[in-house]
């Protein structure tokens, strides 16, 4: 396709709401070339200007056109040099832009507000803690860790000298040569052997005579093991300790996750004002051995006064992976959405959840004749009391015998 | 491309201890929001993204008296973060000035799209994005970086690194665009 087609084209759909339109219908199917002919037509209505002079602007914003997009992404300032180069029209095209992008990057901001893990901080800083503590207890107390084990303490004589060696360079060198042995890591022993006088590496180091490397070997592992056990306790509990992690909690987020992502998805069945028929309601119920009612026609129920909701939105729904039955009720308060979910689906527990504008309540249906009931969620405009309109449908939604 | 800079430990710890301590707890709790979105939009998966934050962290600790410059503490703190998620993913690095001439067959550009049904699944859309789409837009849009200093951390041209903020606004706009065809 030709590049100035393209670009004439663009310049002229984001003039025109209805060429807004267009290219949206464009960017969907993505079929450019059938359309060229009408929205050169469209440009020649609104500007009609001669054939020549449209195109020689068509090529020299070519080039600009890309690097205003570039630029619009990039951070959306032109400087004064290149604001004054563009025409009228195109400022106007900018300004539009901007603005456009503005609200894009608004919404896309929030998207990106992932909530952080409660007490993330603390965690890293016990983390941190641990491993100064460990490195500071590996680098300064290693002979007070060999008395800690019998087995291992050694008559007077073949103590490790704690003076200074006549060799420090060879003892760190032989000290490192240890450390990579027991697998500590590099950055770690350096680390330690920075900040560890000499006397204490020799202290730390074997004495060349009789059987020395094991007994040592062991010490350390001893502590690493310590250390480890301990840091693991203390992780695990807080872990334990923070409802956020625990999957009954997470199952609670993708239920309320799901609900919510199903109604701003299909929100136009909020705002729906038909009827569904009784009947075409009750055969889609039938899957959960439900049966709408009318509560006018129980004599009982109308002198409690109640009611008889409507159904203004009916449908079979992919709920988190499974079918569930999606209605909406139509009641004085407004429109209430009630999800069906099947028995099998794997959400658990007792729910109550709300975001901005919505709140909603997980409740069981008992079925007669089933030993499972049946899963209901009930969400409404946060102004809605939900329990009254719950015990409402509850009357409404009765168990089938067959 | 370069190595990004290396945060090895300290030769030698000019401040104290308890020092060093503060500054680093004031680091954690300053930053941690913001390095925990950053790793999770990198990796996208909330457990990986908390354990990137605590190496990060850690290895910020470590090196920690490399920090002259508190200005410059997130893009540091960002620099570690990506370094640490290279580890996991090998990623090939994309040929660079390939990408730009393709700009010139662009799809026509309309950000007029009506957001309303489809902002619910924005983040679902946001991570759909290839990697080196997603991770500028992240910077820019959440952390309000500006295409210099993205350049500067992500160690690539500054062309490219516009090239991708206004492929991956496209991308989104056709993955929204699509939503709405297929709702309505």
């Amino acid at each position: 396709m030709d590049k100035s087609m393209n670009v004439r084209q663009f310049s002229t759909n984001t003039q025109n709401q209805d060429n807004i339109v267009q290219a949206r219908n464009d960017l969907a199917h993505n079929d450019l070339a059938n359309n060229d002919q009408t929205n050169n037509e469209h440009a020649a209505a609104i500007q009609p200007t001669d054939v020549a002079s449209q195109s020689t602007t068509a090529e020299h914003s070519n080039v600009d056109d890309l690097s205003w997009q570039r630029q619009l992404a990039a951070g959306g300032v032109l400087s004064a040099a290149q604001w004054q180069h563009l025409t009228p029209q195109q400022q106007q095209q900018w300004r539009q832009q901007a603005k456009a992008r503005a609200q894009m990057d608004a919404q896309l901001y929030l998207a990106m507000q992932v909530p952080v893990p409660a007490q993330l901080a603390d965690k890293i800083l016990l983390a941190q803690s641990l491993a100064l503590h460990n490195e500071q207890q590996i680098a300064l107390n290693p002979p007070a860790a060999t008395a800690l084990l019998p087995e291992t303490a050694m008559p007077p004589a073949s103590m490790p000298s704690i003076a200074p060696s006549a060799n420090p360079s060879a003892n760190r060198q032989a000290y490192t040569n240890d450390s990579r042995q027991n697998r500590m890591s590099d950055t770690t022993s350096d680390q330690i052997l920075d900040h560890t006088p000499d006397t204490t590496v020799t202290a730390f180091q074997a004495p060349p005579a009789a059987s020395s490397a094991p007994p040592v070997r062991r010490i350390r592992w001893f502590n690493y093991g310590v250390a480890t056990a301990a840091s693991l306790v203390l992780l695990s509990g807080l872990w334990l300790s923070n409802a956020g992690w625990s999957p009954w909690f997470n199952h609670e987020q993708n239920l309320a996750r799901h609900t919510f992502a199903h109604i701003y998805h299909e929100l136009d069945a909020l705002s729906t004002t038909s009827s569904i028929e009784r009947t075409t309601v009750n055969q889609m119920l039938q899957d959960w051995q439900l049966a709408l009612h009318d509560n006018a026609s129980n004599q009982r129920l109308v002198q409690q006064d109640h009611q008889t909701y409507a159904v203004q939105y009916a449908r079979f729904c992919d709920f988190a992976g499974v079918r569930s039955l999606h209605l909406v009720f139509s009641t004085p308060q407004g429109p209430i959405t009630v999800f069906l979910l099947p028995s099998t689906h794997t959400l658990d527990g007792d729910h109550q959840f709300s975001d901005a504008r919505f709140h909603g309540q997980r409740v069981l249906i008992a079925k007669a004749n089933h030993p499972t009931a049946t899963d209901m969620v009930v969400v409404g405009a946060k102004a809605i009391p939900l329990d009254p309109i719950i015990r409402q449908i509850q009357q409404q939604l009765q168990p089938t015998t067959a | 491309m370069t190595e990004p800079i290396s945060p090895e430990l300290p030769a030698d710890s000019e401040a104290p201890l308890w020092l060093r301590q503060r500054q680093f707890e004031h680091l954690v709790r300053s930053f941690q929001a913001d390095v925990y979105r950053f790793a999770f939009w990198l990796c996208q998966q909330p457990s990986v993204a908390e354990d990137l934050t605590q190496e990060t962290f850690l290895r910020a600790w470590k090196a920690i008296a490399q920090l002259q410059d508190v200005q410059k503490a997130r893009a540091w703190l960002f620099t570690i973060v990506r370094r640490e998620n290279a580890r996991r993913f090998e990623r090939k690095s994309l040929e660079i000035d390939a990408e730009i001439e393709q700009d010139l067959l662009a799809a026509p550009q309309t950000e007029s799209i009506e957001w309303q049904l489809t902002q619910q699944r924005l983040p679902e859309l946001i991570a759909a994005l290839a990697i080196e789409y997603r991770e500028p837009m992240v910077l820019q849009i959440l952390f309000g970086m500006t295409s210099e200093e993205i350049a500067e951390l992500m160690q690539m041209n500054l062309n490219t690194v516009n090239t991708r903020l206004y492929r991956g606004r496209q991308q989104l706009l056709r993955q929204c665009h699509a939503l709405e065809v297929n709702h309505g």
